[in-house]
C-alpha cells in the first residue's frame, strides 16, 4: 500500500512513520533527499522540510518501508542521575514497588531514543519497565527544572530546560547539560542508560 | 562602533534568519520573526539582508560611543554622533528592527546569531547591553518593498480528520484578531472557535505559520521558536511567503485566512 503524503503548508510534507522504523536510519535517509533543509522524526509521523516547493520521488517514499537499521552504529550515552526527585514516593506508591525498587527498574534496561521534540535536546527514550508505565500527573508542574528525569506514559526521558511539565520526577542529571552550544547530548537513535550516583 | 542600551522594555533580542537544520534535536529554525523587515532595516545599511539585527517587541532606547550608521526597517538610514540616542519602537507593527552597519555581534551558535530564549542561546537585551558591529562586508542588496495586507494565505490540513467539516470554512469567514498573548514562540489569536470532532492528543512535528487548535478552538500560531512537535491539531499552514506579513501584525490587528490548496 503507497504510504499518504500529507502537505504540511507549502515547504514541508508530512509522512506516517513505517512501522517499527528505526529513527535514526528514517532521519540519514530523509537527509539525503534532495533541497531537504530539515527532518522531525515524530512518534507516529515524520515531517521533511524542504528549501523550496516540497518534491517528492515516489520510489524513494517506498523505501522508507525498507530501511534497515544499522545497529551497530548507535552510540551508547551513560547519564548520571542523583535519585532524589519529589514523585519517587508517588511513583513507587503508584506502581507498587520500594523506592529502591523505582530506581533499580529505572537504571536497568538500555533504553532508546525515538523521538525528539517539546524543547530543545528533549528525547522520549522507550524501553521503560512495564512496572513504572504510569500516565501524565493529574495537576502539570509549571516549571520543572532543567536536568529533571521524568517518566509518563511509557516513556522516561531528561527536562533540557526549566519547563512546566506534567511528568513524574524520579531525579536530576548531574554530568552535564542536555542541550548546550554544540547541540543536543542525545540523538536520535542514540542508546541511553541511567547510572545512579545518589 | 559601538551602541549602548539605555532602555529597553518587552522582548528585545539579537536575530538573524535563524539556524535550520537542527530540528531534528528539538531545535527550531528560530531567527527574525519577520524577515522581510529584518532584510529592509539591513538593505539601508548596505549590511547582507541576513545579518543580525536587534528585533524589537516592545521599545529601545541606545546611546552611540563613537559615530554609528543605523537604520530601522522604516529608515532611513542615518549616522549617530557619539552620545546621540535613538528610540525605536514597535506598535505600529508587532517589531521593529534596528540595524547597524556590518551587522550586530553576538556569538555564532550552530550557525547563528539569533538569540533563542528557549534553548538557552544568548540573552534579552537589557539597559546597559552593549551592542557591538561586526564586520560584515558591504552589500547592495535588492528588497523589495513590504507588502501590507490583512489577507493571510493557508494551506489547509493536514489534521483534516480531527475537525468538523464546519472548521475550515469557519476559519476563513470572518477576521481573527491578534491577542495579546504573543511572543516568539506562539501567537494565540482570538475568533469564532474552531470546531473540533474529537479529542486527538497524539504528538506530531509541526511548523512556524502551523495554526494549532487547542480544545477551546481558538487557534495559536506557531512562531519561530516553537516546539519541534505538538500535540494539538493543525487547521492549516500560512504559506511561507505571508508568514512575515502575519507576523508584522500587531496586537489587536486583524487577520483574514484564505485557503489557497486544500492540500490534499
Amino acid at each position: 500500500m503507497p504510504i499518504p503524503i500529507v502537505p504540511l503548508g507549502d515547504r514541508a510534507v508530512r509522512i506516517p512513520r513505517p512501522p517499527r522504523s528505526s529513527a535514526r536510519a528514517l532521519l540519514d535517509e530523509l537527509r539525503t533527499w534532495p533541497s531537504v533543509v530539515d527532518v522531525v522524526v515524530g512518534r507516529e509521523d515524520v515531517a521533511v522540510y524542504f528549501a523550496g516547493s516540497p518534491v517528492v520521488d515516489p520510489a524513494a517514499i517506498a523505501r522508507l518501508t525498507r530501511l534497515e537499521a544499522r545497529d551497530e552504529e548507535a552510540r551508547i550515552v551513560e547519564l548520571q542521575v542523583v535519585y532524589d526527585g519529589p514523585d519517587l514516593e508517588e511513583v513507587a506508591r503508584l506502581s507498587g514497588l520500594s523506592v529502591d525498587d523505582v530506581i533499580a527498574r529505572h537504571t536497568a534496561p538500555l533504553y532508546e531514543v525515538e523521538t525528539m521534540g517539546f524543547a530543545p535536546g528533549f528525547a522520549y527514550l522507550t524501553g521503560l519497565d512495564h512496572a513504572l508505565h504510569l500516565p501524565r500527573r493529574a495537576t502539570p508542574r509549571t516549571r520543572v527544572p532543567g536536568g529533571s528525569v521524568g517518566l509518563a506514559g511509557g516513556y522516561t526521558g531528561v527536562y533540557p530546560f526549566d519547563s512546566p511539565g506534567g511528568w513524574h520526577l524520579l531525579g536530576r542529571v548531574v554530568d552535564g547539560p542536555m542541550f548546550d552550544a554544540r547541540g543536543a547530548r542525545l540523538r536520535l537513535g542514540d542508546r541511553v542508560r541511567f547510572l545512579r550516583c545518589g | 562602533m559601538r551602541l549602548t542600551v539605555v532602555r529597553a522594555v518587552g522582548l528585545v533580542t539579537v536575530q538573524d534568519l535563524g539556524r535550520p537544520g537542527h530540528m531534528h534535536e528539538g531545535l527550531a529554525p528560530g531567527g527574525a520573526l519577520v524577515p522581510e523587515l529584518l532584510a529592509a532595516a539591513n538593505s539601508r545599511v548596505r549590511n547582507p539582508i541576513g545579518a543580525a539585527a536587534v528585533e524589537v517587541m516592545g521599545m529601545l532606547t541606545v546611546r552611540a560611543e563613537s559615530a554609528v550608521l543605523v537604520s530601522t526597517d522604516d529608515g532611513p538610514a542615518r549616522t549617530l554622533s557619539p552620545g546621540e540616542e535613538l528610540t525605536v519602537a514597535s506598535g505600529r507593527r508587532s517589531v521593529a528592527y534596528l540595524a547597524v552597519r556590518g551587522g550586530v555581534d553576538a556569538p555564532v551558535v550552530l550557525g547563528s546569531r539569533s538569540t533563542q530564549l528557549s534553548a538557552g542561546i544568548g540573552a534579552l537585551i537589557r539597559a546597559g547591553t552593549s551592542i557591538d558591529a561586526a564586520g560584515a562586508p558591504e552589500d547592495a542588496p535588492d528588497v523589495e518593498p513590504f507588502e501590507e495586507s490583512d489577507i493571510v494565505r493557508i494551506v489547509a490540513g493536514p489534521d483534516f480528520e480531527a475537525f468538523t467539516p464546519s472548521a475550515l470554512p469557519t476559519l476563513v469567514s470572518q477576521p481573527y484578531q491578534v491577542s495579546p498573548q504573543m511572543s516568539r514562540v506562539g501567537t494565540r489569536l482570538s475568533g469564532p472557535s474552531l470546531e473540533r470532532s474529537r479529542f486527538d492528543d497524539r504528538s506530531r512535528p509541526m511548523i512556524v505559520g502551523a495554526l494549532e487548535v487547542p480544545p477551546d478552538g481558538q487557534p495559536i500560531v506557531l512562531g519561530p521558536e516553537h516546539p519541534t512537535t505538538g500535540g494539538y491539531p493543525v487547521i492549516g499552514v500560512i504559506v511561507q511567503a505571508d508568514r512575515g506579513r502575519f507576523f508584522a501584525t500587531p496586537i489587536g490587528g486583524t487577520v483574514r485566512f484564505v485557503v489557497v490548496s486544500e492540500g490534499r
